[in-house]
């Protein structure tokens, strides 16, 4: 499903004295089955903008189109619920939102609202405890006893089981240990490749944003600075300084190596594999060089 | 997110910078002396001092009306019952059953005289005295009951820490809220009853947030040498000055004329 | 050269419930002045549980934790062993007492009962080491994540500690904020000779350490400087951790059939070695 932001303003308590604007004018395209990563500082308007998607904030100008919805600041409440159905949100820290007693009825509060029977809703958390591996068992516990990383699967499965078009990850691995974030991150790279579901990823992990994404979508002061394939975002090393991100790790290490091996190493490179290339080429061209 | 604790407008006015203590004792007293007037002078000189310290403090008055507007029905209701009900003098206004007399309508100017002033006043008191302050206000206030074994610290600590939290519990409220928003909970529509439903995803997590946070808490400030009371020392420090004296002396000035003056 | 132990565990036991499965089972460490010691492990394998015992929030069940010779379980003792090992936590908005960052500051030397003029001066440079001067009167939820961490650093400075321990303090910041907290610890560690006892997870933070204790079911599995313990990256990753970027840089070349020395572990010694290698070519 494609998501279309056309000229997004978003005031914050308008006419207050706390009156603040946080987005400005954004304009952005979600294309339908891309993995698109938001990155920028915190404050810059990332989570603001992403939760104008599935109508969790309305804009104060401007308008978004989702597949064929119109959202704006006169859409009506009751018409924002269709939207939610169609495009899951899994917010930071998604197991603060665990409230019933047991994982099973916890996953199923989602379908429920959205008026799916009964037994379909627990067929969906089934199949949603699958995907995010954790065994049928623990359906009958309560999530409040699981581990963090457990709780947290729990609650992606949750939204998971309304079985959505599109998915926004709000820093979806926050506070988890190494092996939780891996877990988390194949899970959400193998629904887009396998399901082909639309992804959303609100990011501070460069590497995250430049290996994982289609696009990436560069956000400061509530405007949207820059949209494009990572190759080319990351190539913007400049612009990324001067609002305070990095370049992903493999860039900077290409570049410290470069300056000490007199290379001008400025590909956009993300991997160590790919980093390890390029390293390799200039060692081969030298070799090949004495040789004749 | 921004939000105000209690109305505290933060300013540098002379009523500002007095010392909780002597704001808090004015107002007790001021309570009280409200009820010594009767005559046309004594509820001139309440509604005098009320002003008095409307302009003192440069609070802009729409702050005030706004601290009134909740109440503003009260006084209204009080000054129609004792409009009303009031039977002696001279009849003014008569309709049927209706009867407005000099007597009631004297009667119920002077009650809501004293309605308002009494509000006005406290919410002056909020209006320019941090919550924080009010708190070490109290607790130096309090302290002699401590005699009593009334746990005048553990309150103090605990109206701290709640004001410390208020803000932070609100944001989580929303994040929750939005949270199941977006599983389809609608908090906005719907019978009573589904409604009332609707608040059960919203408190539990709330409830079980607000349960760990005092589980950390209470660590943490364990960890930093938290034993209760003993051989505490404070850094805050409330600090007596002439203008303290100062409002004490008007206030037993008032209170002085309104025992004179009154009939 | 022998260094000046600061705590000294000795088969540290201990479970939370009496049927539960040991959180710590005969742990033996020991914490020397002025070093700079990491914690690794993944969720629940007992890092953050030791820590709590290093300063008496948890009692062993069997085993002795002694600071600077006070023992934990000593009660006289305990709040003196508080004041030495002070902690920074993980939420940060958890651990703020005050309702601006001045009274959070003085919350801890208020309990120690320290006079207030003393607290005065106090304040100021502890504000000041953590590049938080100037915000006394701040409320905390105008602050950022980092910069409630380093207020709660500052309550600790101000007490004069010989030990700050960070319980996966970093964990909830953003980047920037994660960068702040750390080069005011690494700060404090150098010139204040402040030990500094990191649990984390950031494997990158950890390599920059000058120890390193690897955990797993409430044991010691892995211990030793980051150059010994990055030497078994097969292991680390077993352990449910990650490796290093450098380490994993270094197993990128030598794939490419660059034969980097095993010894590099730093991102620093890799391009040292590439340096190396080039002008031999």
């Amino acid at each position: 499903m494609e998501i279309k932001i056309n000229h997004l303003t978003h005031i914050y308590q308008p006419n207050t004295p706390f009156e603040s604007l946080a987005l400005s004018d954004v304009n952005a395209v979600i294309p339908s089955g891309a993995f698109v990563s938001i990155i920028g500082h915190t404050g810059s308007g990332k989570s603001t903008l992403v939760q104008h998607f599935n109508g969790l904030l309305k804009p104060t100008e401007g308008e978004i189109h989702v597949g064929d919805m119109i959202i704006s600041s006169s859409t009506k409440n009751k018409d924002l619920k269709a939207l939610r159905k169609k495009i899951g949100m899994v917010f930071q820290y998604p197991e603060h939102q665990l409230f019933e007693e047991t994982v099973e009825k916890d996953i199923c509060f989602g379908p429920l609202n959205f008026d799916v029977p009964l037994e379909e809703a627990k067929r969906r958390a089934r199949e949603a405890l699958e995907l995010v591996h954790l065994p049928e068992s623990i359906l009958d516990r309560s999530p409040f006893e699981l581990s963090g990383g457990q709780m947290r699967r729990v609650a992606i499965a949750g939204v998971l089981a309304l079985e959505p078009e599109a998915i926004i990850l709000d820093e979806p691995t926050a506070g988890l240990d190494p092996k939780g974030r891996r877990d988390i991150l194949d899970l959400f790279t193998r629904l887009h490749k396998e399901k082909g579901m639309t992804t959303i990823m609100v990011t501070h992990n460069m590497d995250d944003a430049a290996l994982l994404s289609d696009q990436v979508i560069v956000m400061d002061h509530g405007r949207c600075l820059m949209q494009d394939r990572p190759e080319i975002v990351f190539s913007e090393e400049k612009t990324l300084t001067s609002l305070g991100l990095d370049l992903p790790r493999a860039m900077r290490f290409l570049r410290k190596a470069g300056q000490k091996l007199g290379q001008q190493w400025e590909e956009p490179v993300f991997s160590t594999e790919k980093a390890a290339e390029t390293i390799a080429r200039s060692f081969v061209r030298k070799k090949g060089g004495d040789r004749s | 997110m921004k939000l105000i604790i209690g109305q505290f407008v933060p300013g540098d006015s002379i009523i500002h910078r007095m010392d909780p203590r002597a704001k808090l004792i004015t107002v007790f007293i001021f309570v009280f002396i409200v009820f010594l007037a009767n005559n046309p002078w004594t509820y001139g000189f309440l509604l005098a001092f009320t002003v008095l310290g409307i302009l003192v403090s440069k609070v802009p008055f729409s702050f005030i009306y706004r601290g009134l507007k909740p109440v503003l029905f009260i006084i209204i209701f009080t000054f129609i019952l004792n409009a009303l009900f009031t039977r002696q003098g001279d009849v003014l206004i008569s309709a049927g059953w209706f009867q407005l007399t000099t007597a009631g309508l004297k009667q119920a100017i002077f009650i809501s005289i004293r309605l308002l002033a009494i509000i006005v006043v406290t919410t002056l008191l909020t209006l320019t005295t941090s919550p924080i302050a009010i708190t070490d206000g109290l607790e130096t206030l309090l302290k002699p009951l401590k005699k009593w074994r009334f746990p005048v610290h553990e309150f103090a600590l605990m109206m701290s820490i709640a004001l410390r939290f208020i803000p932070t519990l609100m944001e989580e409220t929303e994040k929750i809220m939005k949270a199941q928003m977006a599983r389809g909970v609608d908090f906005s529509s719907g019978s009573l009853v589904k409604r009332g439903k609707a608040i059960i995803p919203l408190l539990v997590p709330l409830f079980v947030g607000a349960f760990k946070r005092a589980e950390d808490l209470a660590m943490a400030m364990e960890a930093r040498g938290y034993r209760g009371d003993v051989g505490r020392t404070k850094f805050r420090l409330l600090k007596w000055h002439g203008r303290d004296t100062g409002l004490l002396s008007v206030l037993a000035v008032l209170t002085a004329a309104l025992i004179l003056m009154r009939g | 050269m022998s260094r000046e132990r600061l705590i000294e565990v000795k088969d540290l036991s201990f479970r939370y419930k009496a049927d539960a499965p040991l959180s710590l089972d005969r742990v033996s460490l020991e914490v020397y002045a002025g070093e700079w010691l990491a914690i690794i492990g993944h969720n629940g394998s007992g890092k953050s549980t030791l820590a709590k015992c290093l300063n008496g929030l948890i009692l062993p069940e069997t085993g002795t934790v002694l600071v600077d010779g006070l023992n934990t379980r000593d009660e006289d003792a305990i709040w003196e062993i508080r004041r030495r090992v002070g902690m920074v936590f993980q939420n940060p908005d958890n651990q703020f007492v005050g309702t601006t960052v001045q009274d959070d500051v003085a919350f801890g030397m208020e309990n120690h009962g320290i006079d207030r003029d003393e607290m005065v001066k106090r304040m100021a440079s502890a504000l000041k080491l953590v590049n938080m001067e100037g915000t006394e009167n701040r409320e905390p939820h105008r602050l950022s994540g980092g910069q409630k961490q380093r207020v709660a650093i500052a309550g600790i400075i101000a007490l004069q500690p010989s030990i700050i321990i960070l319980d996966e303090a970093t964990s909830m910041l953003d980047p920037k904020g994660r960068e702040d907290v750390l080069s005011v610890m690494h700060e404090l560690n150098k010139t204040k000779g402040i030990t500094v006892i990191s649990i984390t997870h950031d494997l990158d933070e950890a390599a920059g350490s000058d120890r390193i204790i690897a955990m797993e079911k409430g044991r010691i599995v892995l211990s030793g400087t980051p150059r010994e313990v990055f030497q078994h990256p097969e292991r680390l990753l077993e352990l449910g951790l990650d490796l290093p970027f450098a380490i994993k840089m270094r197993q990128a070349l030598s794939e490419q059939g660059i034969a980097v020395s095993p010894d590099a572990f730093s991102e620093e010694e890799l391009v040292e070695e590439l340096w190396k290698l080039k002008s031999t070519i």
